[in-house]
């Protein structure tokens, strides 16, 4: 009796939790994938090699188009990884691509380039998992969710937190 | 006794079973705070690390918005029914997730004030940040309820009580039933110290089955039990013998008492004591007989209030007297009282301070010895007198005789050898008749010559003496020697006769060439007591007149002195036995004492004492 008093408690926050998506898009979808992007930083490991010693700290490229405007930059402002600040880059084309950390690649599939490389390559499409990429964004109902290629990410060198994990669903290759 | 009995067992089993409740109950007591404080610290501990955990495992959902992800982490402790409520806020205040568990419960908690866990009405509530790296994400609320505590409390007070009621009363039964080890042996101590006190018999002892310190008691009580009643066997014993000893001393004081007044009032003397107020506070039968007045109607009452006309009398300034230290004598008074003749005796009597305490007097009726002396002296007086009247008129036909008897003697011319013979003893016999008158009339005389006393110097005495002796002294070719004498007082004639009379005697006991020495020396005092002289207070002449003559028995010395003694009944020593009879009445009338000391066939010693300064 209580555990269904709870339970319909739960769904009444739960339906609290996304609040004012429903009325009016007043939360931009590319704030909250902003947030996101930055939130990995603090869930996932770098293997320290990584790191170029030329490089000015932790970098998340955006490839393509800046969908996200003003929100990645807001979002990471002062913020660090692994002792480093967090910079924002934007490569124009695949050839842009220079030594970072995060790689959002938007709507974009074509991630062989730096498949294997310790780079959490970052997508919206479901091909693109196909394509070695190791985490999409995707939507559920209201909510957006989280797509990890675990076993990619880890033979990449990367680590990434049980906790993420938890929330992410887990993509297998075939 | 019963009841202070029954006190003593009610005291011991109220005081153990209270002392065991008061332990139990501080024993609980602090179980039960430190059971609260502990309990509640862990609670907030536990709660604090729950709460940590979860929020720890909140950031991934707080951080990507996850509400599902959130209710599945917070669902785990759901299933603990204490968890009343945990609620996830985002970094801005809103709810992300969470659960009430009372679904009434309408005051959702929000904003909190600070991070630390409190208990506030029956709840344990709290909230802890959710950080993600630095920076904080969130905030986790959770409550849980402390039913469980205060359940565990009641349980635990009820478990408490139970064992205080029980133990209490295990307490109670078995301190009954150990008390009595205790209080047996001190009750039956009481009861035997209150036998004894009521019976006084110290023989009984307290039973010895007792160990530890009533043992010990009992032991105590026991050694002192024989102490006592040695000491009191001692006690009965000195006692018995203390009296024993006051009866004996009682007895002999008795016996004492008893023989001194058997002798006090056997005497034929009046006895009686005398207080400093000259109330009697002794009188014997002797009294009572003399005085007509009974011991009880004297004794504590003054002298001159028994017997008014003693006041001023000589016996009543004797006894004052006495009181005052002086032994008193009166040998002759005549009592104001009874008006017989007395001779007295007072003296003091001192205690062991040397402080007079009472006037003895002693003294003894002379009445008839007075009397009869009186008759005494009347008789001699008159056979004195007539001593020298016969004496006187014998003379006068002796004379006759002698006259008569010479007349014969001249006219008988023819007288033949008988006649002459018969007519000379006539002669001698009226003769020593005549001397023998003349001195009967002499010693006579004596008594009726008293009182004539002058100052006589017994040089001048001895001088008419050599005159008078002249012819016989050379006829005897004599010597007569003398040392310086001394003045006397006395009669002149008398003394002449004494001396005349020893030294006579002394020249007629001599046969050729007498030696007479006359010796005189102050009597010593010793001499003087010897001499049985009348007053020992007097200076006293020692004088002896000393022969080489015949001398005589000294078992006669006292003869001698007597009225016609005579030793010698030889012609050779004619005399009348008169003469030394007369020396020691005159010696009497002049109060000295006259003695004799003799050797036969070495002489004789006559010692006179004379007082120098008689009265």
């Amino acid at each position: 009796m209580k555990r269904n008093a709870s339970l319909i408690l739960f769904i009444c926050f739960a339906a609290l939790a996304i609040p004012k998506k429903g009325n009016g898009q007043s939360i931009n979808e590319f704030e909250i994938k902003a947030v996101f992007i930055y939130n990995f930083t603090q869930f996932i490991q770098w293997p320290e090699e990584s790191f170029d010693p030329s490089q000015e700290g932790f970098v998340i490229g955006v490839l393509g188009e800046n969908v996200f405007g003003k929100y990645l930059e807001e979002a990471v402002a002062g913020e660090t990884c692994q002792s480093r600040p967090i910079v924002i880059k934007y490569y124009a084309t695949p050839k842009d691509i220079g030594n970072c950390q995060i790689l959002y690649v938007g709507s974009l599939t074509n991630v062989e380039l730096v498949a294997g490389r310790p780079i959490l390559t970052v997508g919206e499409r479901s091909e693109f998992m196909e394509r070695k990429g190791l985490l999409r964004f995707y939507q559920e109902g209201n909510k957006i969710r989280i797509q990890i290629n675990q076993g990619a990410a880890g033979a990449a060198g990367l680590v990434i937190s049980s906790k993420l994990l938890r929330l992410a669903t887990i993509y297998s290759e075939k | 006794m019963k009841f202070k009995g029954v006190s003593i067992r009610a005291k011991l089993i109220r005081l153990i079973s209270t002392i065991s409740a008061i332990s139990l109950s501080i024993v609980f007591a602090a179980l039960f705070v430190y059971e609260i404080v502990s309990y509640r610290e862990n609670s907030i501990r536990e709660m604090n690390v729950l709460a940590n955990i979860l929020a720890a495992n909140s950031t991934a959902a707080l951080a990507f918005n996850d509400a599902e992800a959130g209710h599945e982490i917070l669902s785990a402790v759901k299933s603990e029914p204490l968890i009343t409520a945990a609620i996830l806020f985002s970094a801005d205040g809103k709810i992300l997730t969470g659960f009430i568990a009372d679904s009434t419960e309408t005051t959702i908690p929000v904003g909190p004030a600070d991070y630390d866990f409190e208990i506030r009405a029956g709840n344990i509530e709290g909230f802890v940040p959710v950080m993600l790296g630095e920076k904080k994400i969130g905030t986790l609320y959770i409550r849980r309820s402390t039913e469980d505590t205060q359940r565990r409390l009641l349980l635990y007070a009820f478990i408490a009580g139970s064992v205080i009621i029980v133990s209490f009363t295990l307490t109670y039964f078995l301190s009954n039933r150990l008390e009595r080890t205790i209080s047996n042996p001190l009750i039956s101590l009481s009861n035997l110290s209150r036998q004894i006190s009521e019976q006084h018999d110290y023989s009984v002892r307290a039973s010895d089955a007792a160990d530890g310190e009533i043992g010990q008691l009992n032991e105590a009580f026991n050694t002192m039990l024989a102490k006592i009643e040695i000491q009191n066997n001692e006690i009965q014993k000195h006692n018995q013998e203390l009296e024993f000893r006051i009866e004996e001393r009682t007895k002999a004081y008795r016996q004492e008492k008893e023989f001194a007044e058997v002798v006090v009032n056997s005497s034929l003397v009046l006895i009686a004591v005398l207080d400093p107020e000259m109330r009697f506070i002794g009188y014997n039968d002797k009294c009572e007989e003399e005085f007509g007045l009974k011991r009880e109607q004297v004794l504590g009452k003054k002298f001159d209030e028994v017997m008014p006309q003693i006041k001023g009398t000589l016996t009543y300034n004797s006894l004052l007297r006495a009181l005052n230290g002086e032994y008193v004598h009166n040998p002759q008074y005549r009592s104001g009282v009874t008006g017989a003749f007395y001779e007295s005796f007072m003296r003091p009597l001192r205690n062991e301070n040397n402080e007079i305490y009472a006037a003895l007097m002693t003294a003894h009726n002379i009445n008839a010895f007075v009397e009869a002396n009186a008759e005494l002296q009347k008789r001699n007086s008159d056979l004195e007198q007539f001593a020298y009247v016969a004496s006187h008129d014998l003379q006068e036909p002796l004379r006759k005789v002698l006259l008569f008897t010479d007349r014969l003697n001249e006219e008988l011319t023819n007288k033949n050898e008988a006649v002459v013979r018969y007519i000379d003893k006539i002669d001698q016999a009226a003769r020593r008749m005549s001397n023998l008158i003349r001195d009967v009339l002499a010693y006579s005389r004596l008594s009726q010559l008293e009182g004539s006393f002058v100052a006589t110097d017994l040089n001048d005495v001895l001088a008419q003496i050599r005159i008078d002796l002249e012819l016989y002294i050379e006829e005897k070719k004599a010597t007569i020697t003398s040392q310086r004498l001394p003045v006397v007082m006395g009669n002149t004639l008398q003394l002449n006769q004494l001396f005349s009379n020893l030294i006579n005697n002394a020249l007629k006991f001599s046969d050729k060439n007498p030696i007479v020495e006359i010796t005189c020396a102050l009597a010593s005092r010793e001499e003087v007591i010897s001499q049985n002289l009348p007053d020992v207070s007097l200076t006293y002449a020692k004088i002896q007149v000393i022969d080489y003559g015949v001398g005589f028995d000294p078992r006669h010395s006292e003869k001698i002195f007597t009225l016609f003694q005579r030793l010698h009944q030889d012609k050779k020593y004619e005399g009348t036995g008169i003469g030394l009879a007369l020396c020691k009445k005159i010696v009497a009338n002049h109060h000295g004492s006259i003695g004799v000391n003799s050797i036969p066939g070495a002489g004789s010693t006559f010692t006179i004492f004379l007082p120098i300064n008689p009265i």
